[in-house]
This record gives C-alpha cells, structure tokens and sequence, in this order.
C-alpha cells in the first residue's frame, strides 16, 4: 500500500534523504564498477545510433534518447530497460532496412551485433557488481576476453553460415526461417537440459 | 548469525539469463516470420552466449571462513582480520563478492566496501584487513558475506555467510599514581606499612625477648652486648582493600573513542581500569560493583590473575539509561568492605548518585568520589534563550550537591590521571587517623 506524504515538510524531508543517499552513493562508486556501466551505456548509445534510420540521426532528440537510454542502462542494469533497449535496436534496425529500404552491408550488420552483445554482457557484469566494490583487474580482463570470444564465434558462426547458405543453395527466403528455426530448437534443449539438471 | 538462506542454498538464473533467452527467442520468431537473416547473426551471440555460460554449472556455494585476532587488545592497538573464500566447484566463479563489515569502534581499512575477484576452480584467495580499535568493549568483525557469479553472469549464487568474529578491546590504561598511603590496612600481607607490630619487613625497635618470639627474631648483636636476649621488633606489613564503585546509571558525553573526547562511561571505565591495576600491582585487594539497575560485583582479589578478571569484568560495562534511580535495596553496600578504601567513580549527574556516596560515608567507610563528568565538554543548550539559563542553574545545582557530599567528609576529584588521588587520600588518611565518633 502506498502511503501519501501529508504535509510539505514531509515531502521535502523525503526529498533531502533521497538527495543525501545519491550524493553519497555518488561519493562512494569506486573506480572498477563506475568503468563497467560507462562501457555498457556507451556500447548502448554507440548500438542505438547504429542501428536507428539515417534520417532519424540527423535529428538531434534522437541522440537525445539514445544518451538517455544509454545512462538509464548504465545507472540500472538490473532493471528491464536494458532489455527494452536491446530489443529497441532490433526495432530500428528493422524500421532502416524494412520502412526506410536503407542499404544494410555486411559490415554495418557485423557493427551492431559487436556492439549489442556488449551491451548484454556489461549490464550482466554491473548488476552483479556492488557499486562501490573494489574489483580485482582479472575480473575485466576475464569479461572483456569471454564477451570478444562469444561474440566472435557468434557472428563468425552465424555470418559464415548465412554466407554458406547463400553460397550452396543461392539466396533463398527460406534459409532464414530455417536458421531461426534451428535457433529455438536449439533453445529448447537447453532450456530442457536446465530443467532437467535442477 | 543465522544464514538467512540456509534453507534455499542454491544458484539461482539472474535477469541477464533472462534477457539473453527472451532476446533469442524474440529475435528468431521475427528471423523465421519475417525471413530475416540478419537477425539471425544478432541473436547468434545471445544465444551462443547461454550455451557457452552454461557448459558447467556450479552446484556448489562460495565457502567461506573469517578470522580475527584472537588475543584481546587494547584501544587505539592493530586489530588484523582475515577473509577467506574458496571455490570447492569444478566450475570457476567469474566473479566472487566478499565483504565483512566491522562493529563501529573497529576501523578496519576498506572493510567498508566490498572486494570482487575471479577464483579458478578449486582455488582459494583471501582478503587481509588490519586496522585500529577506537574504543574498550566487546567488539567483532562480520558477519562475512559472499556470493560469487559463474557462467558469464548468467547463474548468481546465494549469499554464504559466517558467524561474527568477536574481539576484547581493553582499555588504555590512563598513567596513575598514588603516593599516599592508605587509610586503613587490613589484611595480613600487603606493601602498606602499618602502625602495629607484626612480622614484617620495616624495623620498629628492639626489645627484651619475651615468651612467644621467635628465636629467629633474636638480635644477636645487642643480646652479646647487653648479655640478655633481646629481639628486633617490626612493623606488620598489611595490605588493604580498594572497593571501586562503578556509577554507570547514566551516560554522559559523546564518546570519540581512544583519540576523541571521553564521555563519562570512558572516563569511569579508564580511570578504574588504572586505579585498579595500580593497586593490585602494589599487592592490594580490588574489588569491583556496577551501580545500575543490575548490581554486578567482582570479588576482591589480588595479583595478575585477578587484574585479568578485572578486564574481562570491565567489558561488560554498559549504561542503563534509566529515568529513575536503582531502588535504595538494590545497592545497601553491604558488598563494600567496612574498613576498606571505597572508590565512587560517578558523573554525579542525578541526586541518587550523591545519595548513594553520602550513605556510604555516614556508614563510616572511606569514601572517595571521582567525577567523571568532563566539565569542558559542557556547552549550554544555544538554540533556545532559556539554554545558558538552564545550563547555568544545572550547574550551580551540581555544584551544590559536590559541596554536601564534602560536608559528609567525601572528598570529590575531578579524574585527571597520574597523582589525582593524592591530595584527596591524603585528606582521607589524615581524617581515618584523627579521633573520631562514629555513628553506624
């Protein structure tokens, strides 16, 4: 049940604490945590610019939300925007090449994935670390090496096969449902196997 | 404490491994229903990601062990703490969280943020906290808490916890000296010279042997000379029976610990901790009564064993903070010695206390009382017109009672360490020694 403040003073004690508790949560951020959530935020912002409509970020507001998309992802990693945000970029991505026919080459393709992932894998590595926790150099070094190496064998893979499709059979419109198919099979058996272990 | 996880220890999916499946399955639907295959490529490292990060699965919880100094310490000395936490999996923790957080008046470097590591599989590391303890009393370190994160953030454990990690904190012993003698002795062994003959050490005079000495008394010199046995008489060496009375009904002061301002209960707790330790060193008797709500009380004992008693006794010390005072049957002295030095250490801060002094007084024991009250830490209450009024009139009121209780022939001394008693055990020995009518 949520109850009403009611008076001023009470709102404005409220208003102090809060202020207080961020100042001090600000004070107190230590340097390993502070880095982790930049780098998630940025590869949000750098994703969302990417993957947005070219005439979209020509405009300033769009660079707007993506900043602010970008410091809610780092301020909140636990939180579900980091999911609304990836799946936003899946959104503009669709919106350039669907509604606004935009070109999309290898290359920029490669771009977002690289710079989505990270996205991912860095609110992962901020919401499980405190705030202001001193971390260890080996833990960066050890997040920054599994999400190169993930990522690279996830596109290299998935690129490689698509090529490979595309290369035997020529370019069919049923080689991507094909593929996404076997994508959520593959889900399920892992999903089954977890079950399964518990 | 408890592990409030106890029940459920487990490894639980966290919100990442949640994102990256909605992420894949959202990813493939559009993939298959829009024929897509550049959705593909973005959700084949969500999905490679979970299937890498779940190879292995950790079933087994960070373990975790915290140890501290064992040996008691004194205030403002190092007080070392250490944090181990071990990885018994076969799965490495991509990240393991520990932190241990300290009681107040232990101030251990950086206990006060959390410390994040890797640990391989089957590896320990540990965490190395030292620092000083501010301020006496039983103190601890913990509980340590720890949770680890295993396959790339995807799987998060349950927090692992210990139990707390006590530590004795002494007090610092303030230099103290009393150069005066007692007023009275009373047991049969002891340092204090007395007036009586007895066996002992200090030479009296020498007398003509009569039945009962002991031949090992004779003075062969002037029984050669005077061809009549003569012994060396000496003055019985007694020891005496110092009763500290530990007035801690109520608090006063803000405490700062060993380098800040003392509040009352400091300066009672310091200033019996030496009184106590300098008499026991001269192989006198100290005993020890709490006057609160609960009368605690350490028997009288002498030596080194004894002194350590006395610490662990001291460490229990706590105010009460009552509003009225111990009822008059709770404390009717009957614990003191009648013949001993009695000892008040008190804030004097309600009429009770200086009650309680005056009765002792009048039951014809030698009493001393100690203020433990720092006078420089009393500012007036400044944010009303009436405050330096009030303080003023507070003041006037204690000193009146201070004067009373020197009327009833207790001497009051503000505590200032070394030779603060001397004046007033001077007076006190001097008033035991003078003819007097005592009503009991």
């Amino acid at each position: 049940m949520i109850r009403v403040p009611y008076s001023v003073e009470e709102v404005l004690g409220g208003l102090r604490a809060r202020t207080h508790a961020t100042s001090r949560a600000v004070r107190r951020t230590a340097p390993g945590p502070a880095l982790v959530r930049g780098l998630a935020g940025a590869f949000a912002v750098a994703v969302l610019l990417l993957a947005a409509p070219e005439p979209f970020v020509e405009v300033p507001w769009t660079w707007g939300i993506a900043v602010v998309l970008g410091a809610a992802v780092g301020l909140a990693p636990r939180s579900s925007v980091v999911t609304l945000v990836v799946l936003l970029v899946a959104v503009a991505w669709l919106t350039s090449t669907l509604v606004y026919q935009e070109p999309a080459p290898l290359w920029r393709l490669i771009l977002v994935a690289a710079a989505i992932y990270p996205v991912h894998t860095g609110a992962a590595l901020a919401a499980v670390l405190p705030y202001d926790a001193v971390v260890a150099p080996g833990v960066l070094s050890r997040w920054a090496g599994q999400t190169a190496a993930v990522l690279a064998g996830g596109v290299g893979i998935a690129v490689g096969g698509v090529l490979l499709a595309s290369r035997v059979a020529g370019w069919s419109p049923l080689v991507a449902p094909i593929l996404g198919l076997l994508a959520i099979a593959a889900l399920a058996v892992v999903l089954a196997w977890l079950v399964g272990r518990r | 404490m408890e592990n409030p996880f106890a029940d459920h220890r487990t490894w639980v999916p966290t919100r990442a491994m949640g994102r990256a499946i909605v992420v894949t399955a959202v990813l493939a639907v559009i993939a298959v229903v829009l024929g897509r295959y550049d959705l593909v490529v973005l959700a084949a490292p969500f999905a490679l990601g979970v299937a890498w990060g779940l190879r292995a699965r950790p079933t087994v919880l960070p373990e975790l062990v915290l140890t501290s100094t064992e040996d008691p310490v004194v205030e403002g000395h190092e007080i070392a703490a250490r944090v181990v936490v071990a990885n018994a999996d076969e799965c490495p923790y991509d990240v393991v969280v520990v932190r241990a957080a300290p009681s107040r008046w232990v101030r251990l470097r950086h206990s006060d943020r959390p410390y994040a590591g890797e640990l391989p599989a089957g590896a320990a590391t540990a965490v190395d906290l030292a620092g000083p303890a501010l301020r006496w009393g039983e103190h601890w370190v913990g509980p340590a808490q720890a949770y680890a994160v295993a396959g790339g953030g995807l799987l998060i454990s349950t927090p692992n916890f210990t139990d707390v990690a006590p530590i004795k904190v002494f007090p610092a012993l303030d230099e103290f000296r009393a150069d005066d003698a007692m007023p009275h002795a009373a047991g049969l062994v002891g340092v204090h010279r007395s007036r009586r003959p007895g066996e002992g050490g200090e030479l009296a005079g020498i007398r003509a042997f009569a039945p009962g000495d002991r031949l090992r008394r004779i003075d062969w010199r002037t029984t050669l000379r005077a061809q009549h046995p003569y012994v060396a008489q000496t003055l019985s060496d007694r020891d005496a029976e110092v009763a500290l009375v530990l007035d801690v009904v109520h608090e006063a002061g803000r405490s700062g610990g060993i380098h800040g301002a003392a509040s009352a209960l400091d300066t009672t707790v310091r200033a019996a901790t030496a009184i106590a330790q300098h008499y026991l060193h001269r192989g006198d008797r100290v005993s020890l009564i709490e006057y609160s709500y609960e009368i605690r009380r350490l028997r009288a004992g002498s030596g080194r064993r004894h002194f350590h008693a006395v610490l662990e006794w001291i460490l229990q010390v706590r105010p009460s903070d009552g509003v009225e005072a111990p009822p008059p049957y709770l404390f009717d002295g009957h614990h003191l010695p009648t013949r001993g030095l009695v000892v008040v250490l008190t804030p004097l801060l309600n009429e009770h206390s200086a009650e309680m002094v005056a009765r002792l007084a009048r039951s014809g024991r030698m009493v001393v009382a100690i203020d433990t009250l720092d006078t420089s830490a009393s500012v007036p209450y400044q944010r009303s017109a009436w405050g330096p009024l009030a303080h003023r009139l507070w003041w006037m009121d204690r000193e009146n009672v201070i004067g009373q209780l020197r009327e009833v022939g207790v001497p009051v001394a503000q505590w200032a360490g070394t030779g603060s008693l001397d004046h007033v055990l001077r007076d006190v020995t001097q008033l035991a020694a003078a003819p007097r009518v005592g009503v009991r």
